[in-house]
């Protein structure tokens, strides 16, 4: 407790890129089944943010991937010794996410894509998607500001079509 | 509550939450109670299959507390339910370490939404009476050691609004909140905006999920962090007819009516100072975040539907 006004608890951005496979899909009952794996990329920035944490004056990381978990400033050399990826056990290593994105992605055709970049599904000009649904790849920042543009967006092209039927 | 799916096994679970949650062997009966409830109501929408799961491996695990140590969960002491929850956490069977992930998710969330009510102190001392800390950190953040004892904090109050998020008054489950269910408090609300309050668990059991619920969508959850897009990212989705231009001038609308803005150098705290001070090494660039300075979490993008023939 000594140190705990040095104490600074970091949420690291691990961003990791649309990949097949990583999909929501509906059970039975028509609850959402969010299938998702984790991809070395995202195990690797985990293990870059650790070093990233030395680098700005870190004294002591606690590190997930890291087995003991505790990592002082000392070893930073030898990181590659210490964070392995057969440390990282899905269900085991705390990740959690309150962002995600994409499941109907905007593109140019059904073939690429879900929706066009008014969030009509293609073949199905009716329909409408008007939230993160639409991000075809990982944004990179926070989704919020582009959630509500693109909801924006949407909203203006229905009114735009409301005016000419 | 005999609603409760782990009433049968009510001692050992009870001995596994005190382990998960050591503040618990100190709380009141409402306080268990309060935890159930929430737990009940999770469960509820759960199959009756996954509730069968779960109460094997709390059976599971006692059995297990005999083997090693000859003693039943309730018997055994902290240390070595815990030793035997660690183990348990690192088996090479993930449906193991799922069980454990689970079921510690499922206390979690019990015992952190009652986060404004009546948790227990962390440190020990007369508690406060609401639940603030005492001088509101200034003496925390002047190292101030004299202070240490007297000041009451919830170690997991912030777990859920970690983002920043915070809750708008969009619609729920329903075509809309009522206005006497709106609190504005992301806690309060978790149960009708989020998908299982926030807890929602991916298909293999490996990552927890916040995601909103109900018409709307993602824009029923307004996540505080105001970014706008970087100009390459727009440029490599390559979607027909939009535009990086386009997304920036309705973001800029937005950040007006929000009233986004940074804070001024002075109401940086001294921990946020600390931070981009460091950033500012040649290992790593930094910047302010806008309306608040908050972390962000990971982020996870899903693949089309369309990618796999079948898939709904």
């Amino acid at each position: 407790m000594d140190a705990f006004p040095r104490l600074q608890m970091i949420l690291v951005l691990a961003c990791d890129r649309a990949v097949d496979g990583n999909r929501v899909a509906v059970d039975r009952l028509g609850k959402p089944v969010v299938r998702y794996r984790f991809t070395d990329q995202v195990r690797e920035s985990l293990a870059a943010a650790t070093r990233i944490f030395f680098g700005a004056g870190a004294v002591r990381v606690h590190a997930a991937l890291a087995d003991p978990p505790v990592i002082e400033s000392a070893e930073a050399r030898t990181l590659d010794r210490r964070i392995e990826a057969r440390h990282f056990l899905p269900g085991a290593t705390s990740i959690s996410s309150a962002h995600l994105m994409g499941g109907a992605a905007m593109g140019r055709t059904a073939a690429d894509s879900v929706t066009d970049g008014f969030g009509r599904v293609h073949g199905r000009p009716w329909l409408r998607v008007a939230d993160s649904c639409l991000f075809p790849d990982a944004l990179e920042i926070n989704p919020y500001l582009t959630i509500m543009a693109l909801a924006d967006r949407v909203a203006d092209g229905l009114l735009a079509e409301l005016k000419t039927t | 509550m005999t609603d409760f799916a782990l009433a049968p096994d009510r001692v050992r679970f009870r001995a596994l939450a005190r382990t998960f949650v050591p503040a618990l062997a100190r709380s009141p009966a409402e306080t268990w109670d309060a935890l159930e409830s929430t737990m009940t109501v999770a469960l509820a929408s759960r199959p009756a299959a996954m509730i069968r799961q779960l109460r094997l491996f709390v059976r599971m695990l006692d059995w297990a507390c005999w083997v090693r140590f000859g003693r039943s969960l309730d018997q055994a002491d902290d240390a070595r339910r815990l030793q035997l929850l660690q183990a348990f956490e690192r088996a090479p069977v993930q449906l193991v370490r799922r069980g454990v992930w689970g079921l510690r998710t499922l206390v979690f969330m019990g015992y952190y939404t009652q986060a404004h009510r009546s948790l227990p102190p962390l440190a020990t001392g007369p508690p406060l009476a609401d639940g603030m800390p005492a001088d509101d950190g200034q003496a925390l953040r002047r190292g101030d050691r004299r202070g240490r004892g007297r000041r009451r904090y919830h170690g997991g109050s912030d777990g859920l609004a970690g983002g920043g998020r915070t809750v708008g008054p969009g619609p729920g489950t329903g075509p809309a909140v009522p206005d006497h269910d709106f609190t504005g408090r992301e806690l309060d609300m978790a149960g009708a905006l989020f998908a299982d309050g926030g807890g929602f668990l991916t298909a293999d059991g490996s990552m927890t999920l916040a995601f909103g619920q109900g018409y709307g969508g993602s824009t029923i959850a307004y996540t505080g962090t105001s970014l706008v897009a970087p100009e390459r990212v727009i440029r490599r989705w390559n979607v027909p007819g939009l535009s990086h231009g386009d997304i920036t001038t309705r973001a800029q609308r937005y950040l007006g009516e929000n009233n986004v803005h940074l804070l001024p150098p002075e109401e940086i705290n001294e921990n946020n100072r600390l931070f981009v001070a460091s950033c500012s090494r040649p290992a790593c660039t930094s910047r302010s975040s806008p309306q608040r300075t908050s972390p962000v979490s990971a982020l996870i993008t899903l693949g089309p539907w369309t990618r796999s023939p079948g898939s709904r």
